[in-house]
C-alpha cells in the first residue's frame, strides 16, 4: 500500500517551512517566488512540478575539452588541473542555482564512487560526471549498466584489467556490495568470482593517454559457463544485470531504498517505508523518480520530526547560502565557487574525490568540534570576502532581503523574515536578540527609531552580510 | 533638566550660521546620508575569528590538537606587577556631546551657544575651577573627590572624520584619518604577544566583549581576538550554564531534535572559553546593585569576572544613543546617568572585595559634538571631547588644555589638544607596562606621551609617622646606599619591588609576610646592580599600593 500522502494538517500545516523543507531535501532551498507558487500550488503539485522541471532540465553543455586526452594537454598540468576545478565549479554552480538534478547526480557520485586522483583524467571525468547527470533521476537499471561501462569506473575499480582467466574481482564486488545489493545482502564470495567472469573483456582507454574511448574486446571474455545465485549459464554483463535486477531484485530495491531515504528524508531509515518504497521501485521497474515522488509527498516525509533532522554536508553548506540568496549567473563569480569547492575539500568534502569506493559516510561522520570550528571560519571567511567584498553582490543581498521580508523600515521584521528563510527551526530568544544586535552593527541605535535607518540606508548590505555571518554560527545552520 | 523648548520654534544659535554648513553631518538631508555612508565602506564586514571562542583553527580536519598556551604578554605581565592590571573601555557609542559633560561653566560663550541645551545653575555641581558636571554624573563626584577620577580634555585626531563609522573605525584602528587600517589597536597588540594564537589560543580569553561581534578593537590581522558575545543574556547563557548553546533549549520533536542537540554540543565544546568563563563568573559576586540598564549590566559582569579571577586584561563595554541629533535634553541626560551610575558602581563593588586598584577604566567616543545647539535643540557630529579616566591610582584632575570654545575653526569646531594615540600610549605605558617600543609599533608611530594621567609616584618625602612605604634616606657616608623605611598596620603578605617609572618591576626587595610593625630595607645599589636613574619604590601591603619616586645615584 503506498505511502499515504500528506495532507497539510494543523500540526504539519503546508507553510514556508515545509516548502523550505521540501525544496532543501530535493535541491537548495527555495526562493521567495518558488515559496510563494508552491503555497498556491499545494504540496503533490508542487512535489509533481519539481521533479518534471528536473527531469526536463537541458543536460550540461560539454566543455571545449571534454574529450581532451593527455595528448591534447601535451604535459600543461596546470591547464589540465584548471578544467577540472572548472568542472567542480560548474557542478556546484548548478546545484547553488537550484538543479535539483545536479544535486541528486551528487547524491549518485557518492553511491558509484570513482576517484578523480586515480584515474586522473578530465575526459573520463567528464564522461562520468555526465553520465551520472543522465540518469540521476532516470531508471537504475541502465544507469549501474551505463556506469560500470564508464571509463573512468572500469579504470578505478579495475574492469578494464579483467581478463578471462585472470578476473578482476574488483568491480564485481563493489556491483553487488556497494552498487546494488548492499553488503552481504543475497550474494557468496563464489558469486563475486563468477560475476568478475562474467564481466571480463571490457576495455578502456588502451593507450593510456586518458582517452574516453570504452570497447567490448571479446578475446579477453570469459565464455566459460558461470554460475551466479545458483543459476548456470554463458553469462556476459547484461545477463549479470538481468540476474542482479531478476533474483536479487527485493535486495536491489531495498537497499537502494534505504540509500535515497537516507539522503531525502533521515539517516536512519525508517524499515517500513523504506520496504513501501521498495514495492514502488520493483514496480516501476527501477525507475528512480517514483520513488523520490513518492517518498517526497509522503505525510511521513513533512512530519515534524523530520524538519531540519539532516546535517548539511559540506559543498550544501556553500550551496545554500548561494541558493537561499538567489546569487547564481553573473553575480556568482567563478573565484567564489573556486573557493566554495576548495574549502569543501578542507571540510572532507572534495568533489569528484570521495574519500574511498564506498564514498563520504556523511551525517555524524561531517561533524566535530574541529569540523565545525573550522566550518564556521572557512564560511566566515568566504562570506566575507567573496561574496560580500563585491559590489553587485552587496546590492543584491540587500534588494533580497527586502524582496524576502517585505519591508524596508521595520529591522525586526527583516531580520525575523531572514532567519525564517534561512534556518528550517525557530530560534532561541537569546539567539535572536544576537542576531538583532548583529544586524544593528555599528549603526547608531538611534537611526532604527527615529526613521534615520532604513534598507536603502548605505550600510544595510553589510547588514545583511554580518546577520549572515553570525547566523551561520548558530547550530541550526548546519542542519536542513 | 530645564531645557524644556518647542522644538519646531527652536533656532539654532545665530553663531552657528557663521560657520560653513558641513554635509555629512545633519542625517535628514539625503545627499548628506550618501556622503556620510560613502566613507564607511570598507571594514565594515569582519568574520569573528575562532581565538575569539579558544578554538584554533584547524586545516584538513579531525587530527589537530588544542594546545593552549600563555602568550608572552601574559607571562611578561604576570612576572610584574602590573600583571594583574586591568583596562576596561567604555565606548560611548554615537558621539558624545563632551560640553555638556565637562561644562565650562565660566565661560559666558558655552550659554550663548548652547540657548537651551546649556546646564545652569543647579543643574551641574563643580568639578575645579572653570568646569562643572551634569547633575546626571553627581554619582562620579564622590571619585572625582576621592582621587580617582581624572578628566583629559579635548581629545581627537587630525583631520577628523564626521560619519560615525569611519570615525569608530580611526579611533578603534588608532590609524591617520586619511589611511584606511583593517586592524585594531589593542588587536595588534595581541597578535603581536600572543604570536601563533591561531594554532594555539591563549589559556583565558585576551580581551573580552559583551556586545556585536563587528568592532575592529580586537581585530588582528587574522581573527578577531576578543571573545565577542552578542548580549548580556548570551553572556548569562554561558556564564551560568557553561554552554554557548543551551543544551535543554527548545528543539523540535525526534530526529530533528535530537540532531539539533548533537549539533549544539560539538559547538558547546568548540567554544573552549565556556567553562573558563564559568568558572569565574561563579567565583565572583557583585557585592553591590548595580542600576537596571544595558551598561550597568555590562559593568557588573565583567566585575565578577575581575573579581572571580578570569585574567583577561582587555575589556570593552558599550552604551548607544549619543548620536543626539534632536531633542538632545531628551536623551543625552540619561545616558550619562548610566555612565556614572555604571562606573560609580562598578569601583564601589570591585573596592567591597580590594580589586578596585588594579582596574583602569576610560571613556571613548567616535567624536564630539558641535558646539553650537543646532535648530533641533540637538547637536550634530563634532570633533575631539574629554575623555574620563578613573581608576584608585589616577589621582584628579584635568589632564591637557581645555577646549577653546572661543576659537573654532571653518566649520565651527575648536581645535583639538590631546591626540588619543598619545593617550593610549600611555596607558599602555604607565597602566599595562607595555615595552615601550612594542607600543610604537602598536600604535604605527611613536605618538608622544600624555603626560599627568598617571601620578606615577609622589616626590621622596621626609619620615612620615604613617602606615605604608615612610620614606628613604641616603646613608651619609654612602652615596648609593639608602635606607628604605616602611610598615604594616595589620600585619601579613608584603612586597616592596623597585620599578621603572612605567611600574616594570626591576627588583623584587622584600617579599613575604610580616608581622605589624615599622621595618627599615637597606637599599644598596651596588649590590643590586643598580643603574643611576629614576625609580619608582612600590610597597604591597594590605590590599594597597604605596608609591613613591625614587632617584637613584643622583
Amino acid at each position: 500500500m503506498p505511502l499515504p500522502p500528506y495532507v497539510p494538517t494543523s500540526d504539519a500545516p503546508w507553510d514556508a517551512r515545509r516548502v523550505h523543507h521540501l525544496y532543501r531535501r530535493l535541491g537548495i532551498g527555495a526562493t521567495p517566488a518558488q515559496v510563494t507558487r508552491a503555497l498556491a500550488d499545494g504540496p503533490q503539485a508542487t512535489v509533481r512540478q519539481v521533479l518534471a522541471q528536473a527531469r526536463d532540465e537541458p543536460a550540461p553543455p560539454p566543455p571545449p575539452w571534454a574529450n581532451w586526452t593527455d595528448d591534447d594537454y601535451d604535459g600543461d598540468l596546470e591547464l589540465k588541473s584548471e578544467h577540472h576545478g572548472g568542472l567542480r565549479s560548474s557542478w556546484l554552480r548548478r546545484i547553488a542555482e537550484g538543479s535539483v538534478r545536479a544535486k541528486w547526480a551528487l547524491f549518485w557520485h557518492n553511491h558509484f564512487v570513482t576517484q578523480y586522483e586515480v584515474y586522473f583524467c578530465t575526459a573520463l571525468a567528464w564522461d562520468y560526471y555526465a553520465t551520472l547527470d543522465r540518469f540521476a533521476l532516470g531508471s537504475f537499471r541502465p544507469f549501474v549498466e551505463a556506469i560500470g561501462t564508464s571509463a573512468a569506473m572500469l579504470h578505478y575499480l579495475n574492469g578494464r584489467d579483467s581478463v578471462a582467466g585472470e578476473p578482476n574481482e574488483n568491480y564485481a564486488r563493489e556491483l553487488m556490495e556497494l552498487f546494488t545489493m548492499g553488503r552481504d545482502n543475497g550474494y557468496t564470495q563464489t558469486d563475486v568470482v563468477e560475476v568478475s567472469r562474467a564481466l571480463t573483456g571490457w576495455r578502456s582507454d588502451p593507450d593510456y593517454i586518458c582517452e574516453n574511448r570504452v570497447y567490448f574486446d571479446a578475446s579477453r571474455f570469459d565464455d566459460t559457463p558461470k554460475t551466479i545465485f545458483g543459476q548456470t549459464g554463458d553469462f556476459g554483463y547484461t545477463e549479470v544485470h538481468d540476474l542482479i535486477f531478476g533474483l536479487r531484485q527485493n535486495q536491489v530495491a531495498e537497499y537502494i531504498c534505504g540509500k535515497l531515504y537516507g539522503h531525502l528524508c533521515y539517516a536512519e531509515p525508517d524499515e517500513a517505508v523504506v520496504a513501501e518504497l521498495a514495492r514502488t521501485f520493483i514496480a516501476g521497474g527501477f525507475e528512480i523518480a517514483p520513488v523520490l515522488a513518492e517518498l517526497a509527498g509522503s505525510a511521513h516525509f513533512f512530519e515534524e520530526r523530520f524538519v531540519g533532522a539532516r546535517i548539511k554536508p559540506p559543498l550544501e553548506l556553500f550551496a545554500h547560502v548561494l541558493g537561499a540568496l538567489e546569487i547564481g549567473g553573473t553575480l556568482l563569480q567563478e573565484e567564489a565557487l573556486d573557493n566554495a569547492v576548495y574549502y569543501s575539500l578542507l571540510l572532507g568534502q572534495d568533489l569528484l574525490d570521495p574519500v574511498d569506493v564506498a564514498g563520504w559516510p556523511g551525517h555524524h561522520a561531517w561533524l566535530n568540534e574541529n569540523t565545525l570550528a573550522t566550518r564556521w571560519e572557512l564560511l566566515s571567511r568566504w562570506i566575507a570576502q567573496r561574496l560580500a567584498g563585491d559590489a553587485d553582490v552587496r546590492t543584491h543581498l540587500r534588494d533580497r532581503a527586502i524582496a524576502i521580508s517585505g519591508t524596508t523600515t521595520d529591522y525586526e521584521v527583516v531580520v525575523d523574515a531572514l532567519v525564517a528563510h534561512w534556518l528550517n527551526a525557530p530560534i532561541t530568544a537569546v539567539q535572536r536578540e544576537g542576531a538583532l544586535r548583529n544586524f544593528r552593527g555599528e549603526i547608531p541605535g538611534n537611526y532604527f527609531d527615529d526613521g534615520t535607518w532604513n534598507m536603502y540606508f548605505g550600510e544595510a548590505a553589510d547588514q545583511v552580510v554580518n546577520l549572515l555571518l553570525y547566523l551561520i554560527r548558530q547550530p541550526e545552520w548546519q542542519l536542513c | 533638566m530645564a531645557h524644556a523648548h518647542d522644538p519646531s520654534g527652536s533656532r539654532a544659535h545665530p553663531r552657528a550660521q557663521e560657520h560653513l554648513r558641513r554635509r555629512g553631518v545633519d542625517l535628514r538631508d539625503p545627499a548628506a546620508h550618501r556622503d556620510h555612508h560613502a566613507a564607511s565602506r570598507r571594514g565594515f564586514l569582519r568574520t569573528a575569528g575562532l581565538t575569539a571562542l579558544g578554538t584554533a583553527f584547524g586545516l584538513g580536519g579531525g587530527q589537530r590538537a588544542f594546545a593552549m598556551q600563555d602568550g608572552p604578554l601574559m607571562r611578561a605581565l604576570n612576572d610584574s606587577d602590573c600583571g594583574d592590571r586591568v583596562l576596561v573601555l567604555v565606548r560611548l557609542k554615537g558621539g558624545n556631546d563632551g560640553l555638556n559633560t565637562v561644562i565650562p561653566h565660566t565661560n559666558d560663550t558655552y550659554f550663548n551657544i548652547r540657548p537651551t541645551l546649556a546646564y545652569g545653575p543647579g543643574e551641574r555641581w563643580n568639578l575645579d575651577g572653570d568646569f562643572a558636571m551634569p547633575n546626571e554624573l553627581q554619582p562620579l563626584r564622590a571619585m572625582w573627590q576621592a582621587d580617582q577620577m581624572r578628566i583629559v580634555h579635548n581629545v581627537g585626531y587630525p583631520e577628523a572624520n564626521y560619519s560615525h563609522f569611519r570615525s569608530s573605525d580611526i579611533w578603534a584602528s588608532a590609524s591617520d584619518s586619511d589611511t584606511v587600517e583593517r586592524t585594531g589597536w589593542l588587536g595588534r597588540l595581541l597578535e603581536y604577544q600572543y604570536e601563533g594564537y591561531a594554532e594555539a589560543p591563549p589559556v583565558v580569553p585576551p580581551a573580552l566583549q559583551i556586545g556585536v561581534q563587528a568592532n575592529l578593537l580586537f581585530q588582528g590581522r587574522q581573527g578577531n581576538l576578543a571573545l565577542a558575545l552578542s548580549s548580556p543574556s548570551e553572556f548569562y547563557q554561558v556564564a551560568t550554564t557553561g554552554q554557548l548553546y543551551e543544551l535543554g533549549a527548545p528543539a523540535g520533536p525526534g530526529p530533528s531534535g535530537d540532531e539539533l542537540r548533537y549539533v549544539r554540543s560539538i559547538a558547546n565544546s568548540a567554544f573552549r572559553y565556556a567553562g573558563t568563563i564559568r568558572e569565574h563568573y561563579l567565583a565572583g559576586r557583585n557585592e553591590v546593585d548595580y542600576a537596571d540598564d544595558t551598561l550597568s549590566e555590562q559593568l557588573g559582569i565583567v566585575s565578577r569576572l575581575i573579581k572571580g579571577g578570569l585574567g583577561t586584561k582587555l575589556y570593552l563595554v558599550s552604551i548607544d544613543g549619543f548620536d543626539t541629533h534632536a531633542d538632545q535634553a531628551a536623551g543625552h541626560p540619561d545616558l550619562l546617568r548610566a555612565v556614572g551610575d555604571g562606573v560609580s558602581t562598578f569601583f564601589e563593588d570591585l573596592r567591597a572585595a580590594g580589586h578596585s586598584e588594579r582596574v583602569l577604566a576610560m571613556t571613548f567616543s567616535e567624536f564630539g559634538r558641535t558646539i553650537f545647539e543646532n535648530g533641533s535643540a540637538g547637536t550634530d557630529h563634532g570633533t575631539s571631547a574629554p575623555v574620563l579616566v578613573f581608576g584608585d591610582e589616577v589621582g584628579q584632575g584635568y589632564v591637557g588644555d581645555p577646549i577653546d570654545i572661543d576659537t573654532v575653526d571653518q566649520y565651527g569646531d575648536p581645535y583639538f589638544e590631546t591626540d588619543f594615540r598619545g593617550l593610549y600610549a600611555s596607558v599602555l605605558e604607565d597602566w599595562l607596562c607595555v615595552d615601550p617600543e612594542v607600543i610604537d609599533k602598536t600604535l604605527g608611530a611613536a605618538h608622544a606621551r600624555v603626560p599627568g594621567v598617571f601620578p606615577g609616584g609622589t616626590e621622596a618625602a621626609p619620615w612620615r609617622g604613617e602606615v605604608g612605604l615612610l620614606g628613604y634616606q641616603r646613608d651619609p657616608n654612602h652615596p648609593r646606599i639608602y635606607a628604605v623605611k616602611y610598615a604594616s598596620a595589620e600585619g601579613g603578605p608584603l612586597r616592596l619591588t623597585l620599578q621603572t617609572p612605567q611600574g616594570r618591576v626591576v627588583r623584587t626587595l622584600v617579599d613575604g609576610s610580616v608581622p605589624a610593625g615599622s621595618y627599615t630595607y637597606t637599599l644598596a645599589g651596588d649590590a643590586l646592580g643598580l643603574r643611576a636613574g629614576a625609580y619608582v619604590l612600590e610597597l604591597a601591603v594590605g590590599g594597597r599600593r604605596y608609591r613613591r619616586v625614587f632617584g637613584y645615584g643622583e
